[in-house]
């Protein structure tokens, strides 16, 4: 079996030699570990530093990397094409991890421990362990399972990715992993966090106040955008009427939401679907 | 060039692996580039100064670390620290104990 891990890069130079100094202490034993690296930054002269930085890894024994480039799909839209060009090679799962990572040196024997251990169990998603601050949400310290599980670092099982539909691609950045994760729950595929898969995650918007514009329109759309996907149109208004009126970002805000509002096909109500036994709220989706 | 940091970085007795492996992990994702450690070993136990050595190996590929093993005065907590101060060469010098962690812009 081989573990394939996908990374997109998007101006991510100086994040990479650090990412690719921790790939090359990687613990595999036997175990083969390929990671696909695909640039999104659309930029040649950023492309090259990557290209500098990815010609200096020396050969290791059991781990193969192969870097590439594609248009900038964003985030959802960017795996499932990673995912489309490599699927023939891939076996029952793969990895996605964000590019300002650092792996833990026994990150992939930890994850083979979990696989084995949930060999049994109709899990869709696994969420691997941020390090030092954990992705803030519950999970159950016994069974593991959580509401939903952070892209930055995730597992995917094969059969359920293929039969929920993939990711969403009218979603550009930020909430797709929400998304995934309700469709997986409404599929009564399960999702749990990993707590001993750990990797650095090296995040840089934990304090909302630096928070990039880009990054707050896009949150702040994609939380409108899954109300209107999985919930009433009474809990898209419940959630715009936070929107300050004066908000400087509300008309970009509203835009997107729109733009991607108009490419859904259709709405679905979660009530309909889910383990109404289940807790859904947790700090970053509320229902 | 900025100046360089040194992190002492203070084990003792019977290390717990999973506790040093958190604060070497942690050291490794400081955004701040001219960092080194100097890990002390504080134990008269020779088989756990061996198997800490080997351990911080692959940290040893990500971050310089230099190890000193003192074997005298166990117990007394501030005598490997004063041993680390006095081979020090570096700008700045912060502590760090083996069950704690620095985030990464520390």
């Amino acid at each position: 079996m081989v573990i394939n891990i996908q990374i997109i890069l998007y101006y991510s130079s100086s994040d990479l030699p650090r990412l690719l100094k921790s790939i090359q202490i990687l613990e595999v034993g036997n175990q083969s570990v390929c990671f696909h690296l695909v640039d999104q930054s659309e930029n040649e002269e950023e492309y090259d530093k990557v290209l500098k930085q990815y010609n200096e890894i020396k050969q290791i024994q059991n781990i193969s990397i192969d870097l590439t480039k594609q248009k900038n799909y964003g985030f959802g839209k960017g795996h499932n094409e990673i995912y489309r060009k490599n699927k023939d090679t891939y076996k029952d799962f793969f990895v996605i991890l964000n590019p300002d990572s650092i792996l833990h040196s026994d990150l992939t024997t930890n994850i083979l421990i979990y696989l084995n251990q949930l060999e049994h169990l109709n899990w869709g998603l696994l969420e691997l362990q941020q390090f030092p601050s954990e992705s803030p949400k519950y999970y159950n310290p016994v069974t593991l399972e959580t509401n939903w599980a952070s892209g930055a670092g995730l597992i995917v099982r094969l059969e359920p990715f293929e039969t929920i539909g993939m990711f969403d691609e009218n979603i550009f950045m930020y909430g797709e992993d929400v998304d995934l994760s309700i469709r997986m729950r409404m599929n009564k595929y399960k999702i749990l966090t990993l707590p001993n898969a750990k990797f650095t995650h090296l995040t840089k918007d934990t304090d909302v106040s630096k928070e990039s514009k880009f990054a707050r329109v896009n949150k702040q759309a994609a939380e409108l955008y899954l109300r209107y996907k999985f919930a009433k149109d009474k809990d898209v208004e419940k959630y715009a009427s936070f929107i300050n009126a004066n908000d400087p970002d509300r008309k970009d805000i509203l835009s997107e939401f729109e733009r991607m509002k108009n490419k859904l096909n259709k709405r679905t109500y979660y009530k309909n679907f889910v383990d109404k036994n289940q807790d859904y709220t947790n700090i970053r989706w509320t229902l | 060039m900025i100046g360089k940091w040194t992190v002492i970085l203070r084990t003792q007795g019977k290390n717990n692996e999973l506790e040093l492996k958190n604060a070497l992990n942690s050291l490794v994702a400081q955004t701040y580039e001219n960092l080194s450690v100097i890990l002390t070993i504080h134990t008269d136990n020779n088989k756990t100064a061996k198997d800490t050595l080997e351990f911080i190996k692959p940290f040893q590929k990500m971050v310089e670390i230099s190890p000193i093993i003192i074997k005298e005065k166990q117990g007394n907590r501030s005598h490997p620290l004063n041993v680390a101060l006095k081979s020090l060469n570096s700008d700045f010098v912060s502590f760090l104990d083996n069950d704690d962690i620095y985030y990464p812009p520390h």
